[in-house]
């Protein structure tokens, strides 16, 4: 058909989409190939008009396809072929040879005659690459996951077998040093002093490792949550503490309702809380402690939230140690007065995709920081 | 606005003809028996919308819409809670039931699913009215409740024709809500024709 | 005043050891046995007024041990559970056996030896 209106002026416009573009009539006969469906069939617009799309790609005429389209032009309704229900609407590989192009497909009609729905316009986007990605990061999840359980698993056994030899050495050190230490000289005293000051610190690395694999063995599914209750009541239950330390408490009432694992959301704050406890009430006694947690409409990706405290400050040299749970420097060490407690904090706020960070110099107070990720309506979290 | 018992039989008939094509449509497609069904109908007014948005979810939701025009014009929809769609995609596309949200494909699946089950009623109707009817594509959208507005044209006098369309696919069933939202004239004529069949029939 | 005699049902040699040193030095009359057929059998014949029992034994676990003794007629002792690795499911189990106590296993038998005075009222 070489006088087909269609390889003049009139649709040459859909030669610069980046689209398949397919004009076909009732009879399934193509009118128009645009420059697209040229370069992935290969096959030259020219060469497509007037040829049956049925002939050309005989899997369409199975019903699946062909029951939708008749209706469509039947009754001028438009049909659409997803991308994950459908391998292909026209078959195409990708330029590298490997796989199908998959495509969203949409049949819309068009230019009607006498009530009838003459033509329709096939409209094909190439969806390949956020599919097989998609496919490809999901398989990648799994992997990691599997992997990351694994690791957890190991942590605990470890962990846990670990502590009944201990326990008999930490007792068998025990009994010497309170029932036979002036039957020994100073040189046998001291290496008991130093055997026990060794397994002290293995016991509270052991049980630092085991509350660590403990927080990521379990996951909580995700809720919303007034985070103005939860630091309430995370407060609430370090009362004693609070007024014993004699803290002001400035808690920010304009918290947003986040979506998250409140359980261990609680014990991000509850350890940071703790931690401001213990070193806003330490060194400098001219002021009263004062501990203040805040909010921040960050992006509109995250929200930050922070706790901050007028206590001795972190040496910037510390800030990212501070987080790490073993490795750290004995003065690093010195900073978290929960022991494993931010550690376990990092660990649940990159759970949640967030960044957690500290503000603070030495002397002037420590802010720590960290943002949670806003859920978008219906986006894969937790 | 009340549908009296015989004209809801007949509009109920109306709509299975369409879900049973859609369904057998569905079935080809998925390899796998889909079952539809539409167990419940009702007319509401205008003001009533967000309230029976409010009992399909408290949350978020997920809609396919498309407007037609025949005689009248109006505005039609499949709505789903969002969780709901994923799991539906998931199953018919025989994937594992995972994450609660829709990507970009998943919207894509849920469009073609939304599509065949609005042009199956909608023809239904057509066909009943003796009408052709013109349709806008399908377009996918997701909200949270309190945030959708459904109704771009908000003209007083518009009603809202509500079917509860049950989905069995394998193991899972889902109710999605089928709404065609269309004048009060044109309400009347739709249900004098249906009048009319009635007593043909008796 | 008599002395309290408590049978201890453990596996683990090590925790045998430190159990007869950190209960005798108590004062108490010690009995042990290392599984728990054998420990049933000292419950019946020996009528301990508290037994001590290990989540982990070879054959009968713990808890099994618990409710056998438990269900021993003219069974008048109380039963601690006392485990390496405090959980919330295992803490069910040990309800469901009947134990009277399920606490967690310390260098020194703290938490033990504070069941023992709440069970025996001693100390009040």
């Amino acid at each position: 058909m070489d006088d087909s209106p269609f390889l003049k002026d009139d649709y040459h416009i859909l030669n610069f989409v980046p689209l398949g573009h397919i004009i076909i009539d009732e009879a399934f006969r193509v009118l128009f190939w645009n420059q697209r469906m040229e370069e992935w069939s290969k096959i030259p617009a020219k060469q497509m008009v007037g040829k049956s799309l049925l002939e050309l790609y005989p899997h369409l005429k199975e019903s699946k396809y062909l029951t939708r389209m008749k209706m469509m032009f039947e009754t001028g309704s438009p049909v659409v072929f997803s991308a994950q229900l459908q391998k292909y609407f026209i078959p195409i590989k990708t330029s590298d040879g490997k796989q199908w192009v998959l495509q969203q497909t949409m049949i819309n009609p068009f230019k009607r005659v006498k009530g009838r729905v003459r033509w329709a316009l096939v409209t094909i986007q190439d969806v390949t690459d956020p599919l097989t990605r998609l496919k490809e990061y999901r398989v990648m999840l799994n992997e990691v996951e599997a992997a990351n359980k694994e690791l957890d698993a190991f942590a605990h056994t470890v962990s846990h077998d670990l502590r009944a030899p201990l326990r008999l050495i930490t007792a068998c050190v025990r009994f010497l040093r309170e029932d036979h230490m002036k039957d020994f000289s100073p040189e046998v005293r001291n290496y008991i002093q130093r055997i026990d000051k060794g397994v002290r610190r293995l016991q509270s690395m052991i049980d630092d490792l085991l509350k660590l694999s403990r927080i990521s063995r379990i996951r909580n599914p995700y809720e919303d949550t007034d985070m103005v209750r939860l630091v309430r009541s995370v407060v609430e239950r370090l009362e004693y503490d609070i007024e014993h330390n004699n803290v002001e408490m400035v808690i920010a009432p304009d918290m947003p309702v986040i979506s998250c694992d409140c359980i261990k959301m609680a014990e991000v704050f509850q350890n940071l809380i703790n931690n401001a406890i213990k070193f806003s009430s330490r060194g400098n006694r001219d002021k009263r402690p004062r501990i203040e947690i805040g909010y921040q409409d960050f992006s509109p990706q995250e929200h930050l939230f922070w706790v901050a405290d007028n206590g001795i400050g972190i040496e910037e040299k510390y800030h990212k140690q501070v987080f790490e749970l073993f490795r750290r420097t004995e003065e690093a060490k010195g900073y978290d007065g929960t022991g494993a407690g931010l550690s376990i904090v990092k660990k649940v706020i990159d759970d949640h995709g967030g960044d957690i960070w500290i503000e603070s110099q030495l002397g002037e107070g420590t802010t720590f920081k960290f943002t949670i990720p806003k859920k978008k309506i219906g986006e894969e979290h937790g | 606005m009340e549908l009296t018992e015989r004209q809801r039989d007949v509009l109920t008939e109306v709509f299975n003809i369409g879900v049973g094509r859609a369904a057998s449509s569905l079935s080809d497609l998925v390899q796998t028996e889909v079952k539809l069904q539409i167990p419940e109908i009702a007319i509401i007014s205008q003001e009533d919308i967000p309230k029976q948005l409010q009992e399909i979810s408290d949350r978020s939701l997920s809609l396919v819409e498309q407007k037609f025009q025949c005689s009248f014009s109006g505005k039609a929809a499949l709505i789903f809670p969002t969780d709901d769609a994923a799991k539906l995609v998931s199953v018919l596309s025989g994937e594992e039931i995972g994450s609660p949200g829709l990507d970009s494909v998943k919207e894509g699946t849920i469009t073609e699913v939304g599509n065949i089950i609005i042009n199956a009623l909608l023809g239904s109707i057509s066909n009943f009215l003796d009408e052709t009817m013109e349709f806008t594509l399908p377009l996918y959208q997701e909200a949270h409740v309190n945030e959708i507005k459904p109704i771009d044209e908000v003209e007083a006098r518009h009603v809202t024709i509500v079917c509860k369309t049950r989905f069995d696919v394998e193991d899972l069933r889902i109710e999605g809500h089928f709404m065609m939202y269309i004048n009060v004239t044109a309400v009347d004529r739709l249900m004098s024709i249906i009048d009319k069949r009635i007593e043909e029939m008796m | 005043m008599a002395k309290l005699k408590v049978l201890v049902i453990e596996d683990n040699e090590d925790d045998v050891f430190l159990v007869k040193k950190i209960l005798g030095d108590l004062g108490y009359d010690l009995l042990v046995a290392m599984n728990g057929e054998e420990g049933i059998e000292k419950a019946k014949t020996e009528k301990p007024d508290i037994v001590i029992i290990d989540t982990i034994l070879p054959g009968m676990d713990g808890f099994q041990v618990c409710e056998a003794i438990k269900g021993l007629p003219e069974n008048k002792a109380k039963v601690i559970i006392n485990t390496g690795n405090i959980d919330a499911i295992d803490a069910t189990r040990a309800r469901k056996a009947g134990s009277d106590e399920y606490v967690a296993k310390t260098s020194d038998f703290q938490y033990v030896i504070e069941a023992i005075r709440k069970l025996t009222g001693e100390g009040d």
